[in-house]
């Protein structure tokens, strides 16, 4: 199960730095650092631009394997995640 | 050739309403996960490789901020309020008319243009994380595993 956690973080990884790529080639270098910051920025923008850029099919693939980690994660709890982080509600 | 928005990354994301929605509820979605106790969202570079992106630690900085835990907050990420003021923005754009908030969105393109706040903001961002990355590896790899 945690190979299989690994592959699909490893999966989630390429997309994102695809996209990133593509982020910042067509918005330049501050909405680049903000996608790096903010995966979910990278996520949405991926999306608004997807058939501009020609990257559906990147982004479907990059949505599935989201949903599979969540699905994961709420399944088998923080043993899924290979460097994974703790609730955040743990004060 | 680049867009005009450019150099205006935060400008950009209160101008377009669809994006300001969009971006809304997946925080609204992220937040309200981690409040659940479920796990949100994971950082795909730091689930993959262990090292913590400039970015990770802001959700749970910001739930803390949200309590009123601000040296918490500040303890994960010293930026959150920065992040939690700009989504009340977003959110604020989203739902103010169209009329009012255009004007104050222009207004605030010009600021982000002349002061180049973003460029501040976001390379003391990166000056951070390498900080922490740096010379606080280890506390800071444990901080965000948890």
């Amino acid at each position: 199960m945690g190979i299989l956690a690994l592959c699909v973080g490893l999966g989630s990884l390429i997309c994102f730095i695809i996209v990133l790529i593509k982020l910042f080639q067509n918005e330049g270098a501050l909405k680049g650092i903000l996608g790096l910051i903010c995966g979910l920025y990278t996520f949405i923008w991926g999306w608004i631009n997807a058939d501009k850029l020609g990257i559906k099919n990147i982004m479907l693939i990059w949505t599935l394997l989201i949903l599979v980690q969540l699905v994961l994660n709420f399944a088998f709890g923080a043993a899924m995640i290979p460097y994974g982080a703790a609730p955040t509600n743990v004060p | 050739m680049l867009p005009q928005t450019a150099f205006s990354p935060i400008s950009s994301i209160l101008r377009d309403r669809r994006f300001a929605l969009v971006y809304t509820g997946g925080v609204g979605l992220q937040l309200g996960l981690s409040a659940l106790s479920l796990h949100p969202w994971q950082c795909p570079i730091f689930s993959t490789t262990g090292v913590p992106c400039p970015g990770c630690g802001l959700t749970r900085a910001i739930m803390l901020l949200l309590q009123g835990d601000l040296r918490g907050s500040i303890h994960f990420h010293a930026f959150a309020p920065i992040f939690l003021f700009l989504s009340v923005a977003v959110v604020a754009v989203l739902l103010v008319p169209k009329t009012i908030s255009r004007p104050i969105v222009q207004k605030a393109e010009l600021f982000e243009r002349k002061t180049g706040l973003t460029v501040i903001i976001l390379s003391g961002l990166i000056l951070y994380w390498l900080a922490r990355l740096f010379f606080l590896n280890s506390a800071f790899v444990q901080l965000i595993r948890g």
